[in-house]
């Protein structure tokens, strides 16, 4: 028996009917074949148009229906459960846009119209080869593991903990707290970073339900949401956590001298080190590429005069095995070098510092003891700020790293604090952008202190004095842009604010968790304002700034964001699995294996004993890599099958003037009524 | 360094040298059957398992004659386990073919030696049995032969080799175990037999034949040969694409296709179990039909022709060794090689990629690259 099809085209407003004639449309849809009726309605989505169509199913024993509205992205859930409602399998819909993909991209409505009628007929031929799918659950682990103990990852797990669940708290480094124990102080209150931040550590430590796992790494994941299993390599510390107290002897002891990287060079460590007194946990680090005994075999001082015996030189890595519903990704961000920045000198001259380097000089536990002074000793009398180094700039990164503007206030204020009011303090700004709470306020507050605001990206940093005031200063040139004048000012310190970019090793991490970069480096968000912490893997969510620049208080609600994302999980315990999914028929497959090698996911199994390749249902995404590879056609994907692919393609080829699939009696059972004008359309207005 | 064995040729004839090439293979090259060309029924060389050496005496791998391409039949012996090693004596185009069968998982390396005899080329079918008449097979291919491999091409006794074959720029094969020379050789003398790889050299070593240093004429014919072939291979292409440019060219340049999936069939690295186009994918309702008529008026039969060559291409083409069996099996004349090759030389040229040279080159749609064509993809880098 024949389909009996509905279409209902929505004008969503304005936003399709301005440039679609959507009542014509329903009068074409009207005259396709197996479309018993087709109908155009302001808003589609709103409950009256859902009853339209739930009325429709029942009155008219539709059994497959078709909307011409917005993105499928939006409202194809909507519509599929308004299908399931009226007592239909919810694929039986089929969703096409007529907004996004017609509307909004057509200057001429009759060109709108036009392709509009195309889409409405590929979804006709479409949804004529539709059948019935039904999703099926599986459990999901209560575990959570979160990956990075930055303050994103710390809050993350904090929340997650705090409902009762375990979680897995991985961090790469020796001990918690990201960027934001480099930190001094924190803009527009000025709290003292550390002050906040190490209450959370510590609760890190304390807290019984986190699992936290430091100089570890995620090397290998694998399975699908609710059901992770993952592999953590444990790097060799050298010193037994279990027995250290954190007494800080041998780090007196220790002979050997290494430049600092928490200190961003400006400062030394020892082989075996800490980052700060305040480190969580407090167990010091051997760095086994400059530790004597470890490259040499000589010394041995730490051991030697470590009261508790903690020191094991011979620790090797090891592998820990975790079972997880879900994963947090709070992995980060690095700041942008600006040694190829040549023309801002650094590395050239001695007092051009970037953002961290600057932190550290305020940092009382940093190399200066938080003295702002520069490398003779002596204090800065006069400061620049570049604001925008490596962001907003074609040559490096397109994008607004969004912190820069205000952390640069906070030094102008610190400078103006620490060094005294009359250090002369010029920022070299594009735009001043002070969006944040209390932020506007501050900007205010700096103003009054007597900064310089200069509107204009410098053209370089010299010194080549051409003025006696300008002898043994930097001269930074610039152009001010609001006045059109040429500047050159001449300071004893150059502040560069380096632009945030993706980590160095995001594309290892985006590959092992299987989640997608955008083009700026940073991983890709589910949708940029809908789904900003979820991931298009399923269970994997993203916390802080390895999805994009943010300060702290935005990485802060990211993060809790995530940890809501993963408890919803964990809470309910069952997670629906779409099925959407690639079915390799064993009857067709040849066992040629390139499918296996091709899927992203790791959902294909090769079955030695039937040669043939098998789907994991629960692991596939239905991206459709296999089927395109496929040369035979024995993997498709369900409701993107060859069939429905071809059909939708005949109907988008479709020539509207002479279309081909028009309703004619047919011997088959087709028990709709004759084309006349305007066959079995109903306009319906509100 | 490879080794280089002699092979006698007795009596001016070396299908006769092959043969005993052949036999020393099953009895003291630790081989349990060798597969190569045998003369069976009217004289049509079929490829052929021989486990006894007896069965020899017809056995002919320089018959110019290529009935089918023997891969498929080496991947059938080879897919699983077998237990006993076996040996191939093939054409290059035979060899190439396997190699790509392989790599997608429809064959196996492990158990066969494989030995690619230099191609002078061959008839297509019928002209082979009209070539041949109602002579002696063995004695029809020496005629063939003459005293120097490859000396002609073309036009022996009034019958030009196959298209594909004077097109083939690939007279002989890269990734052999064992390599026989004809090419520019002296037929009646000696043959050399060149071991190309550690199995081959484990091969020769038990054939117990006479180490030799033959003269370089061969190395000098080849390449003469293929600057030949190259030519007349470029000159086809050119004529192909004139012909096929445009979607009307392409359309009546394949009017004749029957949809009988001969070529398909006859497609050495066509794999699939079943074809896409033989399944009800492309089972169409009489309403179809008339639509698709009413949209232009008219409505070739079969339908969906052109498509089915364009997803063979896309499907197939990266691997297409050029061997020309889809043209022999067109019984409309079709000439399904021309536009394969034509394509084929693009899509490969485009990837890089030379099927049947090595296992070592993944098929080009197998692998995903982080840079590839970013002339076209460049506004999404």
């Amino acid at each position: 028996m024949s389909n009996r099809i509905g279409v209902y085209i929505c004008h969503c407003g304005t936003n399709i009917a301005k440039k679609v004639d959507c009542a014509a449309v329903a009068r074409f849809a009207g005259g396709l074949r197996d479309v018993v009726v087709a109908r155009d309605y302001q808003f589609m989505c709103s409950d009256p148009g859902q009853d339209l169509i739930i009325n429709d199913i029942r009155n008219l024993g539709l059994s497959r229906v078709v909307v011409a509205s917005c993105s499928p992205r939006l409202h194809e859930k909507t519509f599929q459960k308004a299908l399931a409602r009226a007592g239909l399998n919810p694929y039986l819909l089929q969703h096409t846009c007529i907004r996004e993909h017609c509307s909004w991209v057509t200057e001429d409505p009759g060109e709108a119209t036009a392709k509009a009628r195309m889409l409405v007929a590929a979804a006709v031929d479409r949804v004529d080869r539709h059948g019935e799918l039904f999703s099926r659950e599986v459990d999901v682990l209560p575990d959570v593991m979160v990956v990075g103990a930055g303050i994103a990852g710390i809050q993350a797990a904090l929340d997650i903990a705090k409902s009762g669940h375990r979680v897995h708290l991985v961090e790469k480094g020796p001990s918690i707290g990201g960027h934001m124990a480099q930190f001094d102080k924190t803009f527009p209150t000025l709290d003292c970073a550390a002050c906040i931040s190490t209450p959370k550590m510590v609760a890190v430590a304390q807290e019984p339900n986190i699992h936290l796992m430091t100089c570890a790494e995620v090397v290998e994941v694998s399975g699908f949401v609710g059901n992770y299993q993952a592999r953590v390599r444990l790097n060799p510390r050298y010193v037994d956590t279990e027995k250290c107290t954190g007494c800080g002897t041998c780090l007196e002891k220790c002979p050997t001298k290494v430049s600092s990287e928490f200190e961003e060079g400006l400062g030394t460590r020892k082989a075996i080190y800490r980052n700060s007194p305040q480190a969580v946990p407090n167990t010091p680090v051997i760095d086994p590429l400059h530790c004597k005994k470890i490259t040499k075999n000589k010394c041995g001082a730490c051991e030697k005069f470590c009261p508790t015996g903690a020191i094991d030189y011979h620790q090797v890595e090891r592998f820990v095995d975790l079972e997880v519903g879900s994963i947090v990704l709070a992995t980060g961000y690095d700041t942008l070098d600006p040694t190829p920045l040549t023309e801002y000198g650094f590395g050239r001259y001695p007092e051009v510092y970037t953002a961290l380097q600057f932190e550290r000089l305020n940092n009382a536990t940093g190399p200066t003891q938080g003295r702002i002074v520069m490398k003779d000793g002596r204090s800065p009398e006069s400061v620049a700020v570049i604001h925008c180094v490596g962001s907003r700039d074609k040559n490096y990164h397109e994008y607004c790293s969004r912190t820069c503007c205000m952390y640069a206030l906070k030094y102008d204020h610190l400078l103006k604090d620490k060094v005294g009011h009359h250090v002369r303090v010029t920022n070299f700004y594009i735009d001043m952008r002070c969006f944040g709470k209390g932020y506007e306020e501050f900007y205010e507050r700096v103003q009054q202190e007597g900064v310089t605001f200069i509107r204009g990206r410098p053209a370089e940093v010299t010194d080549r004095a051409i003025r006696p005031e300008e002898e043994g200063k930097l001269v930074v040139v610039a152009e001010d842009t609001l006045s059109g004048l040429p500047v050159r000012v001449p300071v004893d310190m150059v502040i560069l604010c380096t632009a945030m970019e993706a980590r160095q090793g995001a594309s290892e991490v985006a590959r092992v968790f299987g989640v997608a970069q955008g083009q700026d480096g940073f991983f890709l968000e589910e949708h940029p304002k809908l789904g900003p912490v979820s991931t298009a893997t399923d269970g994997v969510f993203l916390a802080g700034t390895c999805q994009g620049p943010k300060d702290i208080p935005d990485a802060v609600a990211h993060a809790s964001g995530g940890a809501a994302q993963a408890l919803a999980l964990a809470a309910r315990g069952r997670v629906a699995i779409s099925p959407t999914t690639s079915w390799i028929n064993p009857e067709i497959c040849v066992g040629c294996r390139v499918c296996v090698g091709l899927c992203a996911y790791s959902a294909i199994e090769f079955d030695e004993r039937r040669k043939v390749a098998v789907v994991n249902e629960a692991m596939c995404k239905g991206c459709g890599s296999c089927a395109g590879y496929c040369p035979s056609g024995a993997a498709q994907i369900k409701h993107f099958n060859e069939p429905q692919v071809f059909a939708e393609l005949e109907g988008l080829l479709m020539d509207l003037e002479r279309p081909g699939a028009v309703r004619v009696p047919v011997e088959d059972g087709d028990q709709g009524p004759l084309p006349d004008e305007h066959p079995a359309r109903e306009s319906v207005t509100n | 360094m490879t080794t280089t064995a002699k092979l006698d040729v007795q009596d001016n004839n070396p299908v006769a040298a092959l043969q005993e090439l052949m036999r020393r293979m099953l009895e003291r090259g630790g081989v349990g059957g060798v597969l190569t060309p045998v003369h069976l029924g009217r004289g049509t060389p079929m490829p052929t398992l021989v486990t006894d050496p007896a069965e020899l005496a017809l056995a002919d791998p320089l018959a110019p004659a290529f009935p089918m391409n023997g891969a498929k039949m080496l991947a059938r012996l080879t897919k699983g386990h077998s237990g006993e090693r076996i040996a191939a004596v093939m054409r290059p185009c035979e060899i190439r073919a396997f190699i790509e069968l392989a790599k997608l998982n429809q064959g196996s390396l492990d158990n066969v030696l494989l030995i690619s005899v230099d191609c002078l080329g061959a008839y297509d079918n019928t002209h082979y049995l009209r070539f041949k008449g109602a002579d002696d097979a063995i004695q029809t291919t020496l005629g063939f032969l003459g005293k120097v491999g490859g000396g002609k091409d073309t036009a022996r006794d009034g019958y030009d080799l196959a298209g594909a074959c004077l097109v083939c720029e690939h007279p002989v094969a890269a990734a052999a175990d064992v390599s026989v020379g004809l090419v520019g050789l002296d037929l009646t003398a000696a043959l050399p037999v060149m071991a190309e790889t550690a199995k081959g050299e484990a091969l020769l070593a038990a054939l117990e034949l006479e180490d030799w240093q033959p003269r370089e004429d061969r190395a000098e014919a080849l390449a003469r040969l293929v600057e030949r072939r190259t030519q007349e291979r470029d000159a086809m292409i050119e004529r192909t694409a004139e012909a096929t440019g445009t979607l009307a060219g392409l359309a009546e340049y394949l009017a004749g296709c029957v949809n009988c999936l001969n070529c398909r069939v006859a497609c050495p690295v066509c794999y699939c179990r079943e074809c896409v186009f033989a399944t009800d994918v492309f089972d169409h309702k009489p309403w179809q039909y008339m639509g698709w008529a009413r949209q232009k008026g008219m409505l070739k039969m079969p339908t969906d022709t052109v498509f089915y060559h364009l997803t063979r291409m896309a499907h197939m083409s990266t691997a297409c060794v050029g061997c020309g069996q889809c043209s022999n099996a067109c019984p409309n004349d079709v000439p399904v090689m021309e536009l394969f090759r034509t394509v084929a030389t693009r899509t490969q040229k485009g990837f890089d990629y030379e099927p049947g040279r090595s296992m070592d080159d993944p098929p080009p749609l197998s692998v995903f690259k982080e840079k590839e064509f970013e002339d076209v993809v460049s506004h999404m880098a």
